[in-house]
């Protein structure tokens, strides 16, 4: 069995609690940014607007974090990792140790028994961080994975999406009929995974199976029929001995771009998932990138252990070709097996499967 | 497992199992990645648009396609994609850095290379390739990492796996392999030795 735990954030919405909170009282980290883009547009995006911190510190205070809720000492154990799960890094060191640098700092800092593990795959790189560490858990190459995800928002990052024409001008809505496009987001997840219990000073979840597949199809635009993604989760299922009925919430990519949610659409729809409660947090956290899939996964977590459904930011009608079973209110209710997928650039796809400890 | 086929690219050198297969001369036109698309006379405009990096993973993927029939007889989700580098994608984010900071136009096209996987998707649109995928990065080159995660991959997630160290900064270091069970009875682990000879072969 393989645990995973420890789960904590550090984003514009505070912390795991502060964020969960805001969310259930659908307050959005998201904000306008005034005459930012590059032509001096307004956009909107989850920033830190205050004390807003670097890179290392960022990712320094999200593992300090971390260690409050597990066993001392455990990061620098011989049998434990660090992976570390960003698209572009920390871009203050140059392009080319934006990188591996702050994955340096990290290592010295904390003095680590193994340099960490760094998985750059676009924006599933989060969710095959968590998969990557659950099997080398498995693997028995370690005993203990921390899982770390960062990305800062850039100019870089900024003007990339605006030529790409993918930026909403206003609050983004996943999955809805209005939805314009994404708000970039920063911030840091980290969860701990383990082949042991003990090691988590408060309850964990269990990791049960996960997965990556490409669509083979378009290195910048989704699979129109959802391929990837249907393959992907088909093989998480398989690997957890899951069926869909069995699951009883899906936190879904959603970044609110047309032909993203659209695609993550058809592919719930292929596998008949559309009934269950599916949610995307990006409203409310912004597009995070490498960072998403760690983020979303410890709000996953979280929203376990409180038995809470938490609602989708901005969607009001039905925004997709089929139907999906969209959550609009915080609704109580067990939540058991939960499934989170991600979907990036490149044609990647990742997916996982949690479930309550028995 | 063993590697049934590799492709070895340093600076102008390229080695096909082993073997010298193509020099790049300096003196014609045009950097060595069209040099070698021309050589190996392949057909496929997407090519052209592609950043460097994704052309020499690309390259070396199609020539170690070429000498190993045997990854055919896969089914096209069964092949792993496992990839890795020192430096990203920092050559494309120099370009498309530079389409907003001078040229004061920020390319769309440029900007969908600035990350490595997007290599990936480039050889999963080629081959019709499924599979997982996974790009990660290292200080430096390690055969230990690939023996290692050939170990995670296959079988539990794949058959087989297509690895690459695609590497264009400071100098082209290239070096992309294929890997399969030893026999449907057998697997066997991946020799980080074995990896590590054929990585040297040229240095």
């Amino acid at each position: 069995m393989i645990y995973i735990g420890s789960e904590t954030i550090i984003g514009p919405n505070g912390n795991l609690k502060d964020c969960f909170n805001k969310i259930a009282e659908k307050k959005s980290g998201v904000s306008k940014i005034t005459a930012n883009g590059f032509n001096g547009e307004s956009f909107y995006c989850s920033m830190f607007l205050e004390n807003r911190p670097d890179f290392n510190t960022l990712a320094t205070q999200v593992i300090e974090q971390l260690l409050q809720k597990s066993k001392a000492k455990l990061l620098t154990e011989e049998s434990t990792l660090l992976i570390i799960s960003t698209t572009k890094g920390d871009l203050s060191n140059g392009f080319e140790n934006a990188i591996v640098s702050p994955a340096k700092f990290l290592y010295d800092k904390f003095k680590l028994k193994h340099f960490p593990f760094i998985i750059s795959n676009a924006c599933a790189s989060g969710v095959m961080a968590i998969n990557a560490a659950a099997a080398f858990i498995e693997n028995n190459q370690y005993q203990n994975v921390i899982v770390l995800g960062v990305d800062m928002i850039s100019d870089f990052i900024v003007y990339g999406f605006q030529s790409l024409y993918a930026i909403s001008d206003e609050p983004c809505k996943p999955f809805d009929s209005e939805r314009k496009g994404i708000n970039l987001g920063e911030g840091a997840g980290a969860v701990l995974l383990s082949s042991s219990k003990d090691v988590f000073t408060s309850t964990p979840v269990c990791f049960l199976g996960g997965s990556s597949s490409n669509d083979a199809n378009h290195i910048s635009g989704p699979s129109r029929t959802g391929e990837g993604l249907f393959r992907c989760i088909n093989k998480t299922l398989n690997a957890s001995a899951i069926k869909p009925l069995d699951i009883d919430f899906i936190s879904a990519h959603g970044t609110a771009t047309v032909f993203n949610d659209e695609m993550e659409a058809i592919a719930f729809n292929r596998l008949d998932m559309q009934h269950i409660p599916i949610n995307s947090f990006k409203g409310f956290t912004g597009h995070t990138l490498g960072a998403a899939g760690v983020i979303e996964t410890a709000l996953c977590i979280a929203c376990m252990h409180e038995n809470t459904l938490l609602p989708s930011a901005g969607y009001h009608n039905q925004g997709t070709t089929v139907e999906l079973n969209l959550i609009k209110e915080v609704v109580s209710t067990s939540l058991t097996t939960v499934l989170k997928t991600a979907s990036g650039f490149g044609g990647c796809n990742a997916s996982l499967l949690l479930q309550k400890i028995r | 497992m063993k590697i049934t086929g590799c492709c070895r690219i340093y600076q102008n050198e390229v080695l096909l199992n082993g073997k010298k297969y193509f020099t790049g001369d300096n003196k014609q036109p045009g950097e060595l990645s069209m040099q070698l698309y021309r050589f190996l006379k392949k057909e496929y405009p997407k090519f052209y648009k592609m950043d460097l990096l994704t052309k020499m993973g690309w390259l070396a993927t199609e020539m170690v396609c070429q000498t190993t029939p045997e990854i055919s007889k896969f089914a096209d989700d069964e092949i792993a994609l496992i990839f890795a580098n020192s430096h990203s994608c920092s050559e494309s984010d120099e370009r498309f850095n530079h389409s907003y900071k001078v040229e004061k136009s920020p390319s769309p096209a440029q900007f969908v290379y600035t990350l490595p996987n997007i290599l990936l998707g480039e050889l999963a649109i080629r081959n019709k390739w499924y599979g997982e995928n996974l790009f990660t990065i290292l200080p430096q080159f390690s055969a230990e990492h690939f023996s290692s995660q050939a170990g995670i991959f296959v079988p539990q997630k794949a058959k087989a796996i297509l690895c690459g160290w695609v590497n264009i900064f400071p100098v082209i270091d290239v070096f992309v392999f294929f890997a399969e069970a030893n026999s449907e009875t057998s697997q066997g682990s991946l020799d980080s030795k074995l990896i590590e000879h054929w990585y040297n072969i040229i240095k």
